[in-house]
């Protein structure tokens, strides 16, 4: 695991007096899950947002497999093999679910590869490992908010990515789908996908994640392994809250 | 804990609620009481019909057959904002805010069916921004900038400025972080303690069931456990298929 995919230098992002991303230094490394945890707030999407070209930041380089690609815009990063999930989810509520997912088996493709038959396979075999299959024929509008949120996946996972970035994909499933979830997860990177995961289930994160960082305010203040983070006194005070270190020295 | 139930005294009563959307029946005959000053928690998977019934309840959607009962009186068919003016308010999956508006736009929308006067309507937000001291510092903010937590805040601050006897959540801990969850069950006992009854549906469940002194668990569509959370927190199935133990 030494290779590094994805590299942030000291990745600013100003939005007129807020700085919502402050010179945050990442490196995320092929084939690892990396968990990115914060209070709501703390600036995690935007740091996603300038790693996929949605937007640019004001000081600092974003590299993936070496190559420089801040000022890139998104559609050329998906291609490059960058997909992402949106936490607020943005389905065409009027196709079916199938076809949602067929839309990003298509984008992502090769030239050669654009058809609608293989295309429909593809997202065939995504529904079916996020869960979603049975409703491949519903339309993405008919779907709840945690099936929206899996369709997404569905869809990321459709252009055939080399890293995805996961923004909230498992919120408001409840904790026996959450195991699943974390299957799911493992499942993906088994295949080969780097994954980095921002989620406020700690299940998710401390189950899935090699390591994670932390942002409070867009500053990095912590990163390590799941354990020593989580017993952060800083982590503590600004995201966990006292109740939830109780719990869990009570299930330990 | 809530506070201690009137004995015999339900605030709200659902017999045998059926419904959905078009031709796809989610409900097939829900059962269930609310006392009043109570916390209340719904729980199950995904899909097993729990938003469904409370848009129903909150007259957002017709239901087919069964009756809602509040306070003696049938609500069926009354439409959102008769059953806001009973007393009952939603605070919806996703908050759903008026994201260009201001925070303190947002809590006057809450108090619209009522036709206050202005002295009465600062009275109200007072109180909302009492709960709530970060709204008071944001009210000019637009709600649509704010964090996930102080966008739920603001979602709970509308849904009391309509002066409910009973208040729906829906998903209360919703992509926050658990620092911040546990600070809202604060401020959910708070309010509770005031008398305000609390149905909360949440996939939490141990936070729901710590908040909630009584549970109903919900399967495809109906009733398929009720009980103290002190009980069902007991109970091996809803250990195994809930709480993912």
């Amino acid at each position: 695991m030494s290779e590094v995919l994805l590299e942030g230098r000291s990745v600013s992002k100003r939005f007129g007096g807020l700085t919502a991303v402050s010179a945050v230094d990442f490196s995320v490394y092929k084939g690892e899950i990396l968990g990115l945890i914060g209070p709501n707030g703390a600036g995690k999407t935007t740091l996603l947002n300038c790693i996929t070209g949605f937007d640019s930041p004001n000081d600092g380089e974003v590299l993936f497999r070496g190559t420089r690609i801040e000022s890139l815009k998104p559609h050329v990063i998906t291609r490059m093999g960058i997909a992402r999930t949106f936490q607020i989810v943005q389905p065409f509520p009027n196709l079916t679910v199938l076809d949602n997912v067929t839309m990003g088996a298509l984008f992502g493709s090769p030239e050669a590869q654009k058809e609608v038959k293989w295309a429909h396979a593809v997202a065939e075999e995504k529904l079916e490992m996020v869960g979603l299959i049975d409703k491949a024929d519903n339309l993405a509008s008919q779907l709840t908010l945690a099936e929206r949120k899996r369709l997404e996946f569905a869809k990321s996972l459709a252009t055939d990515p080399e890293i995805l970035l996961l923004d909230e994909v498992n919120a408001g499933l409840n904790p026996a789908e959450v195991q699943n979830a974390i299957s799911l997860i493992q499942k993906v990177r088994d295949r080969g996908v780097t994954i980095l995961i921002i989620e406020h289930l700690m299940k998710v994160i401390m189950d899935l994640s090699d390591r994670v960082i932390v942002l409070h305010h867009g500053e990095k203040i912590a990163e390590g392994v799941p354990r020593d983070v989580t017993s952060d006194e800083q982590v503590i005070k600004a995201y966990l809250g006292e109740k939830y270190v109780a719990m869990m020295e009570k299930l330990n | 804990m809530s506070m201690a139930p009137d004995s015999n005294s339900n605030l709200l009563e659902v017999r045998d609620l059926q419904g959905g959307y078009n031709d796809v029946q989610i409900l097939w005959g829900v059962e269930l009481e609310v006392k009043s000053g109570e916390i209340l928690a719904i729980v199950g998977s995904n899909g097993v019909g729990k938003t469904t019934f409370l848009r129903m309840l909150s007259g957002v959607l017709p239901c087919q057959s069964g009756t809602i009962t509040f306070e003696g009186e049938i609500l069926n068919g009354i439409g959102p904002d008769g059953v806001v003016a009973r007393g009952i308010s939603h605070v919806p999956e996703g908050r759903r805010l008026f994201a260009s508006m201001s925070v303190e736009e947002n809590l006057l929308m809450g108090a619209y069916a009522r036709n206050l006067t202005d002295e009465k309507l600062s009275d109200d937000l007072e109180r909302v921004y009492s709960f709530f001291p970060q709204l008071e510092e944001r009210r000019g903010q637009l709600a649509g900038s704010m964090s996930g937590g102080e966008q739920q805040m603001c979602a709970i601050g509308r849904g009391l400025m309509a002066r409910p006897k009973l208040l729906l959540i829906d998903e209360l801990s919703l992509g926050l972080a658990p620092r911040l969850v546990e600070e809202l069950c604060g401020f959910i006992k708070q309010i509770n303690e005031q008398g305000v009854a609390i149905m909360l549906v949440e996939q939490d469940v141990l936070t729901a069931f710590e908040l909630a002194s009584r549970a109903y668990v919900f399967e495809s569509g109906r009733v398929a456990m009720t009980g103290s959370t002190d009980e069902l927190l007991e109970n091996p199935e809803v250990k195994k298929a809930y709480l993912g133990i």
